[in-house]
């Protein structure tokens, strides 16, 4: 599972009178506070995934 | 009826507190957290605390399962200890589904039919999670009564996806953007599927 961005993500959906709306959304936060705590859990792939959003190679 | 979404936190509090900013500015009616909450290699201390106070609907992922099973799982290993009597108390009163808005929308972690551990709307036997067949989906999708649509997590995968006339939504991972999948199982669940039958709330 590859998201591809570091982003946050979540969703809203609403009820429209045509049906269900959806919205997948991304936000920015400080993803080195995230690797950080990572790394110093001795997790460095996570780290890598917090900061790009990729699985780290190899 | 407007419902904010987040799932798969993971315990990384600086994505969860952005998310929870974005949303509440989204002013939604309601906000659903599908679970695998605590389980991750961040933030061991404020992580649950934040989840529990939400005010968020919420159900319980594989993880919160794993925590309850002794599951020797990296993640739960990590989280176990830094959980307060309150929050294991929180934790195992939590649903693994949920009705809302009279049965029009059904909440899971996994799939409905499979589980925690199912996923949804991916086939990832290629390692990558590519887009299911509707026919592979059509099963899973068992026992969601009349709703018309279903939020799901687990993947960590974003998708909008219309089966018949059933919507199905994953929001992604809040705080967990990718993990290396091994064998169908993501790596570090470490988990069983669960016994019996589901628990099943109805919320309204």
């Amino acid at each position: 599972m590859e998201a591809g961005s570091p982003l946050a993500r979540y969703a809203i959906v609403e009820r429209l009178d045509a049906g269900w709306a959806a919205q997948l959304h991304g936000v920015p936060y400080d993803y080195e506070i995230a690797a950080r705590q990572a790394e110093a859990f001795g997790f460095p792939a996570f780290a890598h995934a917090a900061r790009r959003g990729r699985i780290l190679p190899g | 009826m407007k419902i904010g979404v987040i799932a798969d936190a993971h315990g990384n509090l600086a994505a969860l507190e952005a998310v929870r900013d974005a949303i509440t500015a989204a002013a939604p009616d309601l906000v659903v957290n599908l679970g695998d909450l605590v389980s991750g290699p961040f933030d061991p201390a404020g992580r649950a605390e934040l989840q529990m106070r939400s005010g968020y609907l919420t159900i319980a992922g594989n993880h919160e399962r794993q925590l309850q099973d002794d599951s020797q799982g990296a993640f739960d290993v990590l989280a176990r200890p830094i959980l307060t009597q309150e929050h294991w108390t929180w934790i195992e009163g939590l649903p693994a589904t949920l009705s809302l808005c009279n049965g029009d929308v059904f909440a899971c972690h996994g799939s409905p039919a499979g589980g925690d551990l199912e996923y949804l709307l991916e086939d990832v036997t290629s390692v990558r999670a590519t887009l299911d067949a509707d026919a592979a989906i059509r099963p899973r999708l068992n026992g969601i009564g009349s709703a018309s649509l279903v939020l799901c997590g687990h993947t960590h995968t974003p998708r909008m996806v219309a089966v018949d006339d059933v919507l199905i939504v994953n929001p992604g991972s809040v705080g967990m953007p990718c993990y290396r999948d091994r064998g169908g199982a993501p790596a570090y669940h470490g988990g069983r599927q669960p016994a019996g039958a589901l628990r099943h709330r109805r919320a309204s």
